[in-house]
């Protein structure tokens, strides 16, 4: 790998002078290796091994001016399933400047003396530039930023430099000196150090430091920007041998009887709350209902409605063996992190996978209205079926307005993927 | 992604994966400079779910709590650790294996002996405010100077709208039964969430397999089905005092269940005795 970053003004020796590089908040990956920026602002659940292998590509050389990863890139590109491959962009230095390579829905906007924007979407394949050498700054995102998801980051070295992000903004000449919270030279990158530039290992560090901290733009105000900790930074708390001197805050012991965790948990979603009725034996009951779900008795008349949050409406399961509990609106497909519901919070995806891309990356959305569960197609390529009946059918297409499911009802998704709808009922049988 | 034996998470080698849970992964690991502790390897679990800060904040909380009772049967966490957004523990490996896949066979005693143990462990959490919410046998890890109890969940502290206790981002249909059915209506997490799990892991270790045997054969949405629709039942030939136990702890009802895990160790304890004493 090569070592820091040339100190001299770039003008001076003819190669490329790294800015300051901001990290944009978010659940993708930046990965800065010696001459090399990689952006993947937005990863799902099949782009990991690609994107695995582009990090590792991106930090590949000797391979002066790029070209060498860029062919490999394209080969990678050209050569697998286009969903399984994330948009990217990847930023090298070619050079006095940048060599630029973007593919997808990767937008990246040059100011200064001459102002760009190319996007990987003007072409079939992807872009590729030698952007201006003068520049005040360069941002790469994807159109929409700060994506929230499931999908956990692969496990890279850190200290390699990888760092979670949705996009950076790349500081030139200019803007460096206003705004670098750093020595103003602009040959230091704020956000993620060079490799050779490992911060001290290990850092015991007072809790309370923030993981990333908003900066402020150039201009003074706030942005979604953040710079994020140095990644050869690593948080511990001792627990073993007495070290732990940080006594855990009081907490009662559970109570017996009644359930209550006292905390602990992340905070929830807004509570949604329903009437419904209460069964003899504690249990909150859809006031549809002839009889209570747990105990199978008859719920009482007449019926006392009260106001509580709603249980969940049952669970789903996937035909791999997943199970969901439907506490919230669901959004399936092969990449729901691209609904705007999920991306919103205000559903959670279910990811199915389909090597024969018969599920749409949005498929279906099973939302939550008062005690029913309704589900809708979204516009997908190959359609949304409904079975009442099991796996056999009759399948009828589900249209991309609400249908109520029922309990034990199937879904197919397309040609091969079904999930199951159903919830808690008691036999009847019991304790007559 | 790059191999074993080169990756490092927090200053520890990642040497093998032992196991995966539905939260994360757990990986035979050894400290890149070697502590006061010499080097031996450790059980370092990286969780799945991205971390803020404050989520970090939530996890050190609840294993702090554990870490701090140091006389109950649980295992010993040596730190707890972030870099990035990835959240590790390091934590003694114990090469026994666990409940589930035992580096050895273990006869039955030994089986309900650990069960016990982690009944006991439960209930040490319980009291200190933590619901374990992840017993089940591949969580009972089997050490020489007996089994202890694996470190209690921490994901729900990080991703919200997870209330079912047991099923994480990989939940599956093989481990809805140590999911109370309480949770799957809408219950809170508590003792008796924990000690229905107990319940189904003694079945398991009494009898070999559990109180819902289609959930390991069939397919999950079968499985899933029977579990929503069906009564646990104890095996038929289970011996009267052992049947009693199993169904106290997995009353569909939490109410009539045994009130604390204490309870129900010290009647699992006398089981382990009885079966050593060939009754």
């Amino acid at each position: 790998m090569m070592p820091q970053m040339p100190a001299v003004p770039a003008e001076g020796r003819g190669a490329f002078r790294w800015p300051r590089v901001e990290v944009h908040a978010g659940a993708g990956v930046v990965h800065r290796s010696a001459d090399a920026l990689l952006v993947i602002p937005h990863l799902a659940v099949a782009h990991r091994e690609h994107a695995a292998e582009m990090v590792r590509l991106a930090g590949e050389g000797p391979d002066p001016g790029g070209s060498r990863r860029v062919r490999r890139l394209a080969w990678m590109v050209t050569d697998s399933e286009p969903a399984d491959v994330p948009d990217f962009a990847l930023l090298v230095e070619g050079g006095t400047s940048l060599r630029l390579m973007v593919r997808g829905e990767v937008t990246v906007e040059v100011t200064g003396p001459q102002t760009l924007s190319l996007s990987g979407r003007e072409s079939l394949a992807w872009v590729e530039r030698l952007l201006p050498e003068a520049f005040r700054t360069i941002t790469v995102h994807a159109p929409e930023e700060d994506v929230r998801g499931d999908v956990a980051l692969p496990r890279y070295d850190l200290r390699a430099g990888t760092v979670p992000g949705a996009g950076v903004t790349l500081h030139g000449q200019g803007a460096a000196e206003e705004g670098s919270p750093h020595d103003g030279s602009g040959r230091r990158a704020a956000g993620i150090p060079v490799p050779a530039e490992r911060a001290p290992e290990q850092v015991h560090e007072s809790p309370a430091r923030e993981l990333v901290r908003p900066v402020a733009s150039p201009q003074g105000e706030a942005h979604s920007a953040t710079v994020v900790r140095p990644p050869g930074a690593v948080r511990r708390v001792v627990l073993a041998h007495g070290e732990d001197r940080v006594p855990a805050p009081h907490r009662d012991p559970l109570p017996i009887l009644s359930g209550g965790a006292a905390g602990g948990d992340a905070p929830t979603a807004d509570v949604v709350t329903v009437e419904g009725v209460v069964c003899r034996c504690g249990q909150f009951n859809d006031p549809g209902a002839d009889a209570c779900v747990v105990c199978g008795r008859p719920l009482e008349e007449p019926r006392r409605l009260t106001t509580r949050p709603r249980p969940p409406l049952g669970l789903l399961i996937t035909d791999d063996g997943r199970v969901f509990p439907l506490a919230a609106d669901v959004v399936i497909g092969r990449d729901p992190q691209q609904a705007s519901d999920v991306r919103s919070g205000r559903a959670r995806p279910v990811v199915l996978t389909d090597a024969e891309h018969s599920t749409s990356r949005v498929h279906a959305h099973i939302g939550l209205s008062g005690w029913r569960v309704v589900a809708r197609d979204c516009g997908s390529a190959n359609g949304t079926f409904l079975s009442h009946d099991g796996p056999g059918g009759p399948w009828t297409p589900l249209g991309e307005r609400d249908t109520p499911l029922r309990a034990g009802d199937r879904l197919r998704l397309g040609t091969r993927r079904h999930v199951l709808y159903d919830r808690y009922q008691m036999a009847r049988a019991v304790t007559p | 992604m790059t191999p074993l034996g080169t990756e490092a998470v927090g200053g520890y080698l990642l040497l093998r994966e032992i196991g995966h849970g539905v939260h994360g992964r757990v990986y035979l690991a050894r400290a890149e400079s070697p502590g006061e502790d010499g080097d031996a390897p450790v059980a370092l679990k990286l969780l799945d779910a991205p971390a803020t800060e404050q989520g970090f904040q939530r996890v050190v909380e609840e294993l702090r709590r554990c870490a701090s009772l140091v006389s109950a049967p649980l295992v010993t966490i040596h730190e707890v650790g972030l870099e990035g957004a990835t959240v590790f523990y390091a934590m003694r490996h114990h090469p026994l294996g666990s409940l589930a896949s035992p580096s050895r066979q273990l006869p039955r005693q030994e089986r309900v002996a650990a069960v016990a143990r982690a009944a006991r462990a439960a209930h040490a959490l319980h009291e200190a405010g933590v619901v374990h919410r992840g017993i089940k046998p591949s969580n009972i890890l089997m050490a020489a100077g007996g089994a202890v109890l694996a470190e209690p969940t921490t994901a729900h502290t990080l991703a919200p709208g997870q209330p079912l206790t047991g099923l994480g981002t990989r939940g599956s249909a093989r481990d809805l039964e140590f999911v109370d059915p309480a949770l799957v209506r809408g219950g809170e997490p508590g003792r008796s969430t924990d000690i229905w799990a107990l319940g189904v892991t003694l079945h398991i270790a009494l009898t070999g397999f559990g109180l819902y045997p289609a959930l390991t054969s069939a397919d999950p949405m079968v499985a899933a089905r029977m579990y929503l629709r069906s009564r646990p039942e104890a095996d038929a030939q289970l011996g009267p005092a052992q049947r009693q136990v199993v169904t106290a702890a997995v009353d569909p009802d939490p109410g009539s269940r045994y009130l604390t895990a204490e309870a129900l160790a010290a009647d699992i304890e006398r089981l382990a005795a009885e079966i050593g004493s060939g009754s």
